[in-house]
């Protein structure tokens, strides 16, 4: 390889790969009007793989839902956590946004936690205290 | 919700003496203990009931949990504090735990165990240790999820074990009913609960019946059937922000309606008890997402007790811790492995 194709090819290596993009989903809930209602979709959000944050908006019913970059979803696979979780799932908007647009966070977020753990006794304990 | 109230654990509306009718022996040929029974009926049970409650729909009553809501995977447990206050020298405090968890959207699981100790100090007669289990299950039979507001209809079916002693003695013989832990039989039990739900309001209510059949020995409580109300209404935040999750202060109104058959003694009728009684309560709950805790006071407005000389409830308070969990997931369990 000349010393140019040489050249051409490390400046194409340290080129940064396409950002991965973060998918947020909106949900309007119906039926929910506590904390409790809110903790019973968190439960069933425990066991959605890839995500990483919620956002609980009492007033508005609705709940907003990070997922780690890459990670998609459906609206199918939305409805399916409010459904099982005991409501009626309302409207549900997906947007793809960069990291950079998802790193604030206000009132209202909550980390969802995915303990790793292979004992099932210790994982739970992680997952709820 | 189980239809108890955490009242009825510590109240019986039977706490008087006990007059056996006609005869004064047993069917056994046994006579019948010689000293004067001191009869709380429903303490035990009702503290029980408390404890055992499914989430039905949005509302949180204090007094009754047939109506607690439970979705699926998750698991409520509420731990309940209530001391009792009442006329001749009855008092005491339980310690009932609600177990809820929610099998699938429409089906959950509730168990209420109860453990305390109650007294009557005029007679120095006392008792302790756990009461009977009270498990059952509920079916949402109809719900209606709008953006504004919820209401759901949902039946429950389980049943009293006994757990609990229903012939526990002292030296002077078999101690009264208010200081039974059991009733000595499976109890069937049974009733309907729904609740609504709104942003800033919510109510619930269901009404209950317990088959408690009688045994030939030891004290048996009658059958009851309750009715309880109830209406909540969020006061704080004033102003709900327009984003995330505030902590809320809620004011709940309850009433519970009590009516108590007869009780049986080694098989025979006490003649001083049953009744009906009427309480109203109060209470102060403050809701997070993880946890609800809550102070109330029962004031008993209604004791219509049949009999003489029978002892009457004081006004009383409780208080309530509610932790909610993720129940172990089996399902995720297989994914781990």
């Amino acid at each position: 390889m000349s010393p140019a194709g040489i050249l051409i090819a490390l400046l194409l290596a340290q080129t940064p790969p396409a950002e991965l993009k973060v998918t947020r989903v909106v949900a309007h809930l119906n039926g929910v009007f506590s904390p409790r209602g809110f903790f019973n979709i968190t439960v069933r959000l425990y066991q959605l793989t890839g995500v990483e944050a919620a956002k609980y908006d009492l007033k508005k019913t609705q709940i907003t839902v990070d997922f780690k970059p890459g990670v998609a979803v459906t609206p199918e696979q939305m409805r399916q956590v409010m459904v099982s979780a005991g409501y009626k799932p309302g409207p549900i908007e997906i947007d793809l946004l960069t990291v950079a647009e998802t790193s604030e966070t206000g009132p209202g977020w909550v980390k969802i936690k995915h303990p790793s753990s292979k004992n099932p006794v210790v994982r739970w304990f992680q997952l709820n205290f | 919700m189980t239809g108890v109230a955490p009242g009825e654990f510590f109240f019986d509306p039977n706490f008087a003496k006990i007059e056996i009718h006609a005869k004064q022996i047993h069917p056994a040929g046994k006579s019948l203990p010689g000293f004067r029974y001191v009869i709380a009926s429903r303490a035990p049970y009702a503290l029980a009931a408390i404890l055992l409650s499914a989430s039905i729909a949005c509302a949180s009553p204090a007094t009754f949990v047939t109506a607690l809501p439970v979705a699926r995977d998750q698991m409520i447990v509420r731990f309940n504090a209530q001391p009792l206050f009442s006329t001749r020298g009855l008092y005491g405090v339980q310690f009932p735990v609600n177990i809820g968890y929610g099998l699938t959207s429409r089906w959950a699981l509730f168990a209420n165990v109860n453990q305390g100790f109650a007294s009557i100090s005029t007679q120095r007669l006392n008792s302790s240790g756990v009461y009977d289990l009270l498990s059952y299950a509920r079916y949402t039979l109809f719900k209606i999820d709008k953006p504004k507001s919820t209401f759901r209809v949902a039946s429950i079916a389980g049943a009293y074990f006994p757990t609990g002693d229903n012939s526990l003695r002292s030296k002077r013989g078999l101690l009264p009913r208010s200081l039974q832990t059991g009733s000595g039989t499976v109890d069937p039990y049974a009733g309907v609960t729904l609740g609504y739900s709104a942003m800033r309001w919510g109510m619930a209510m269901d009404s209950t019946y317990r088959k408690n059949p009688v045994t030939h020995s030891g004290v048996s409580p009658a059958d009851q059937y309750r009715a309880d109300a109830q209406v909540e209404y969020k006061v704080l935040p004033l102003r709900m922000p327009d984003e995330g999750l505030p902590r809320l202060v809620v004011i709940s109104i309850e009433s519970n309606y009590v009516h108590d058959g007869k009780d049986h003694v080694n098989g025979l009728i006490a003649a001083n008890s049953g009744g009906n009684i009427l309480r109203q309560d109060a209470v102060l709950e403050m809701s997070t997402l993880r946890w609800q805790i809550g102070l109330g006071a029962q004031l008993p407005v209604m004791q219509d007790l049949t009999g003489t000389a029978r002892s009457k409830q004081r006004s009383g308070f409780f208080l309530f811790f509610e932790y909610y969990l993720a129940a172990p997931n089996w399902r995720s369990a297989r994914a781990h492995r």
